[in-house]
């Protein structure tokens, strides 16, 4: 064997593809075009399906709005606490989704800022907003993550350099460091987008597993699994594995074309 | 006028401290330092891209210490640090706030200047070293600020361009009111560029003035080293007649000027010994003496470094090649030459 290490990596690269094509075929292989479409055009997976998009696509974009100045104050300013905080940003994904969800509800249901927002803001708690809440607090951490490592490859003298041009800090933040790191913060986004659509635990914890109200795609699967229409189930994760593909395969091709040439630098 | 006042800024275990330094309008001022001098620490401070923990910093009297970067008309110009998502063009026009006929107008004069033209349209990581260097100018050109910071501008450039761009940065700054602060560890570069100059060791300046009087009186061993002197000599000064003359004991040097008589420490750079054909009498010099040549070998493209013995004592000198093609030199033959200057460099 002349290049052990490639060997070895290829190997393990084939491993783990071929668990998860065993793990894709196990869904396709058991989904009949009957139920398929019985899913298909059924109101409640309809309903599932855009509710999961909605709610994982402003989950993410909240996320975005928090997560990203987060990630920039986490690296480039330096303040008590810095290294706890960055701990506890890893909490939400840390934490059994169960637990989130529950701590939560905990949260909105028996404390006093959280009933006050519930009872006089927004209702949170068995509403469609509460999936919104509990894919915010599992999801984001993710896009932290990302743009904080991608802001640390920054150096900042570009900042500094914008700034001896004349440039404002903020503007020097939008025109240059949003743009140098754009493909690492809709890497973030996407993870968060993809943890979003498969949220369950603190979902079904803090929005309940209500049908047709606050049924996302995963809560559909685990309520048809419930009542033992195992074929239905079937065929909302095959839905459920082709929306998330497509997604994650358009929003690749958007950065891939709107990145132009430089994104190779 | 920039003036810097009583700046101090420590870092791990390294401290810049500036007590005084004054530069003047439209001045080419070069700090000349070696890697870890704290020359860039101190332009970054200039430009505000670090604070001093003491001191401050006045241009044309206002006091700048603590005004944004924004604010200061200092600009930092770096072909490292282009922004690498938008193109030369947009490079070039990012900081212009004026309208966009104004600012393509700018733009178009500017890079016809630096001879960028061509470059517009494309992206940063498309550019050789030099083409970044140029744009960066560019970028800083457009926007005529007080000050140009340049960091190394000429660093890592292969030699051709470096050449180039050398003599167009004199051009440009020749042909502008911008006042132009370069750092740099070449002294050729400072040479080349330089209306006054400070050379700066451990966080600290060790001389300024303008290149002639760094050249003629550098204040200490290590100036005089880092400013090309490889002939260092300990001995003593004497008077003679009115007459100064060095002496270690391999040989006298008639110093030419007005000396402290005692212990004296003098330097020769190599391009101030002269080998000179074999009739002595040619040469109205005092300080002429034979020797042999140790050593020769190319030192550049067009010149020779020569080692001469003469009394056991070895000597560095610079010879053109054509003129060693023409003398015949060579390893083990006896020559004559002279030293046309020596400079004292401290009295021990």
């Amino acid at each position: 064997m002349r290049d052990l290490l490639k060997f070895f990596s290829l190997s393990a690269l084939s491993i783990f593809i071929i668990l998860i094509l065993f793990i894709v075929l196990a869904i396709v292989g058991k989904v009949s075009i009957g139920t398929l479409q019985e899913a298909i055009f059924s109101k409640e997976i309809q309903f599932a399906v855009k509710l999961s998009l909605m709610t994982a696509s402003i989950a993410t974009l909240l996320g975005a709005i928090v997560g990203v100045p987060s990630a920039y104050a986490l690296t480039r300013y330096n303040f008590k606490g810095k290294e706890l905080i960055d701990s506890l940003i890893d909490l939400p994904v840390i934490l059994p989704p169960l637990i989130s969800g529950f701590a939560l509800l905990v949260f909105f249901g028996n404390t006093l800022i959280g009933r006050t927002i519930t009872e006089n803001i927004i209702n949170v708690i068995f509403s469609p907003t509460g999936i919104i809440v509990a894919q915010f607090f599992v999801a984001t951490p993710f896009i932290i993550k990302t743009s904080k490592a991608v802001f640390e490859g920054i150096d900042e003298k570009y900042e500094y350099v914008a700034q001896s041009l004349g440039m404002t800090k903020l503007k020097s933040f939008f025109k240059v460091i949003i743009p140098m790191a754009k493909n690492g913060i809709l890497a973030g986004m996407i993870l968060a987008w993809a943890r979003s659509m498969g949220e369950f635990g603190a979902t079904l914890m803090l929005a309940g597993a209500t049908k047709m109200k606050t049924e996302t795609l995963p809560i559909a699967v685990f309520l048809n699994i419930s009542i033992g229409k195992l074929e239905l189930a079937l065929s909302v994760a095959f839905i459920f594995l082709v929306v998330a593909v497509l997604t994650i395969f358009s929003i690749k091709t958007i950065v891939k074309i709107g990145g132009g040439d430089y994104d190779k630098y | 006028m920039l003036e810097i006042k009583n700046l101090k800024k420590k870092l791990d275990n390294f401290t810049l401290k500036i007590d005084n330094l004054k530069i003047e309008n439209n001045d080419y001022f070069v700090f000349l330092g070696l890697s870890g001098s704290g020359k860039t620490t101190l332009l970054e401070i200039i430009a505000g891209f670090r604070k001093a923990d003491e001191g401050k910093l006045i241009l044309n009297g206002e006091d700048i210490t603590k005004k944004p970067i924004n604010k200061r008309k200092i600009v930092m110009c770096n072909g490292r640090y282009l922004f690498p998502h938008l193109t030369v063009k947009e490079n070039i026009g990012f900081g212009i706030k004026k309208r966009n006929s104004e600012k393509i107008e700018k733009i178009k004069n500017t890079c016809k200047l630096l001879k960028i033209e061509h470059l517009l349209n494309r992206y940063p990581k498309n550019l050789s070293m030099g083409e970044q260097q140029r744009v960066a100018l560019a970028m800083a050109l457009v926007l005529e600020p007080e000050i140009i910071l340049l960091d190394e501008p000429l660093n890592s450039l292969d030699r051709l361009i470096h050449e180039r761009l050398l003599y167009e940065l004199r051009e440009i700054y020749n042909n502008s009111n911008i006042t132009f602060i370069h750092v740099t560890h070449d002294f050729n570069e400072a040479i080349a560029l330089a209306k006054h100059m400070a050379i700066i060791r451990n966080g600290k300046i060790e001389q300024m003035g303008t290149i002639d009087e760094i050249l003629k009186k550098p204040k200490n061993k290590f100036i005089a080293e880092f400013t090309g002197v490889r002939n260092l000599l300990n001995g003593s000064i004497r008077e003679e007649n009115g007459k100064y003359i060095f002496s270690n004991g391999k040989i006298d040097i008639h110093m030419g000027y007005e000396c402290q008589c005692g212990r004296a420490l003098i330097g020769i750079r190599p391009e101030d010994i002269m080998i000179i054909s074999h009739c002595k009498c040619h040469y109205r010099n005092e300080n002429i003496y034979s020797g042999k040549i140790v050593e020769i070998f190319p030192s550049s493209l067009c010149t020779y470094r020569v080692i001469l013995n003469v009394n056991g004592l070895n000597l560095n000198c610079e010879v053109v090649k054509c003129k060693a093609d023409k003398m015949q030199l060579k390893k083990d033959s006896d020559i004559n030459f002279c030293i046309t200057t020596a400079i004292p460099i401290k009295e021990l």
